[in-house]
């Protein structure tokens, strides 16, 4: 038997036979609850990408095999005694699954769950479909939204439409000011935009501003050096994605107080620091994502869905494999990480502590795999570079402030215990 | 010249490119105010609070 065949009610230590701390483990599991979606947006990964596994799916997932994900999920938790794992409901369009089938889910994955493990449930929804009755299951049991919007009217239904052609942004900014609303807003995740060279930066940062969003997410189209994004020609020195970021961070940067997070940047700003990212864009972050399809089989990051379906594909499953198992696989844990992952130039290139070579899918080349820098990799240059001024320049401004407090002021400027400035 | 304006090429993931200094964190967040730099270096002092995940977007699976 495997070892994380049977879940059981486990406290949240380590099994007997756990692997060590630093072992691979799922913090992340993206669950496909619904495999279509009531959008058909002109840039989806899902389905006008390379693997188009999706026609082959249910379009609900089953029971049994919600059953055996939890079973699953459970066994992998109480084996390596981890004390928080989030589960990311997913499609296709999430709310398409309904209410019921929402509700039993979670259910059955909190039932399962170790005790002392903590079981965090969020959702990336396009938004059409989110009313009072789904804000009250959600309340219910504690899922957090993410909302996928583009910007203002303009900028999001030139590919956020229906299947009709008609756009999603009356429907959506309906949802978002429900979500909004004080009874409503702790469960307002964020908003994810994906860039589009066509708008203009800071009028979309705007836009979506408007909707009071606790998180940005800023995502770069998906792209790699086979099939480039739009835009950007490999080996090209013009930065056109970097210049659009630039200009929503200097916007954004200097707003007093923050009015919201950016997910990118601040991963950038706290990677320039010594400190951790919080996307898989930055840094060489651990690939701890694992996503489930709604027949129950096992993949990795969805992002790779952009690359090849042969590299995607893991062949395993929640009914014959554990968690354990599937993390040995090249679209998991079983790839290269850290340092040795990268590309020879990326290794010695001196952004690389911030970079991390970019997303992993971005890197990928046919034939060749993904020891290359990122199809990105001049943007990525260019906004580190320029983050890091601005950082290093308030950095400065802000250790003279406190070392030679202005008069009158006291308490800055003690000594202390040094500052970690490194992982 | 300051000592974060070329920094050494860093021969690791994680290493800090722009460095902090011998400053407590503490004296520089209470002189941080309340904006961007403020939020992260807060955030900075907050992960090695014991039991805090590393908290990887998962969201940015999607569109």
């Amino acid at each position: 038997m495997p070892a994380d065949a049977s879940p059981s009610a486990a406290p949240a230590r380590p099994a007997p036979d756990a692997p060590s701390a630093a072992a691979p483990r799922v913090r992340q599991l993206v669950l496909k609850v619904h495999s279509r979606c009531n959008l058909a947006c002109d840039y989806c990964y899902v389905y006008r990408h390379a693997d188009q596994g999706w026609r082959d799916r249910p379009r609900v997932i089953a029971p049994a095999t919600v059953d055996r994900v939890a079973d699953r999920l459970a066994a992998h938790v109480a084996r390596h005694g981890t004390d928080r794992v989030r589960v990311v409901l997913h499609g296709g369009e999430p709310l398409l699954a309904g209410a019921a089938v929402l509700d039993r889910t979670v259910r059955t994955l909190r039932t399962a769950m170790p005790t002392g493990a903590t079981l965090d449930v969020a959702m990336q929804t396009n938004g059409v479909l989110l009313d009072e009755a789904m804000l009250a299951l959600c309340h219910t049991h504690g899922i957090d939204i993410g909302v996928s919007l583009d910007g203002d009217r303009t900028a999001n239904d030139r590919y956020r439409r229906h299947a009709d052609g008609r756009g999603s942004f009356t429907e959506v900014a309906a949802a978002l000011r429900l979500l909004a609303r004080p009874e409503h807003r702790a469960r307002y995740a964020g908003l994810l935009c994906t860039v589009d060279l066509a708008n203009d930066p800071v009028v979309v940062y705007r836009s979506l501003r408007e909707f009071d969003p606790p998180l940005l997410d800023l995502l770069l189209p998906h792209g790699n050096w086979t099939a480039p994004p739009p835009g950007r020609r490999p080996g090209d020195p013009a930065t056109p994605y970097a210049d659009w970021l630039i200009a929503v961070f200097d916007t954004w940067y200097r707003e007093t107080p923050r009015r919201t997070g950016i997910r990118l940047f601040e991963s950038l700003i706290a990677l320039l620091l010594g400190g951790r990212s919080g996307t898989q864009a930055l840094g060489a972050t651990d690939p701890d994502i694992m996503t489930i399809e709604t027949d129950g089989t096992i993949e990795g990051t969805d992002t790779l869905k952009t690359t090849t379906a042969s590299v995607m594909r893991t062949g395993l499953d929640v009914f014959r494999h554990t968690f354990d198992e599937a993390l040995g696989h090249p679209s998991l844990a079983g790839r290269p990480t850290g340092i040795a992952a990268l590309a020879p130039a990326c290794r010695t290139c001196p952004v690389v502590g911030a970079c991390g070579g970019g997303l992993y899918a971005h890197r990928f080349r046919d034939g060749a795999g993904f020891a290359h820098p990122s199809v990105y990799c001049a943007d990525l240059f260019r906004l580190i570079r320029h983050v890091q001024s601005v950082v290093a320049a308030d950095v400065d401004a802000l250790r003279r402030t406190v070392v030679t407090p202005p008069a009158g002021a006291t308490g800055a400027g003690r000594a202390g215990a040094p500052v970690p400035t490194g992982r | 010249m300051t000592e974060h304006a070329q920094p050494p090429a860093p021969v690791t993931t994680g290493a800090a490119l722009v460095q902090l200094g011998d400053v407590p964190l503490a004296d520089l967040l209470a002189g941080a105010g309340d904006g961007v730099l403020a939020h992260v270096l807060g955030a900075l002092a907050a992960e090695s609070e014991p039991g805090r995940p590393g908290d990887v977007s998962a969201f940015e699976s999607s569109f």
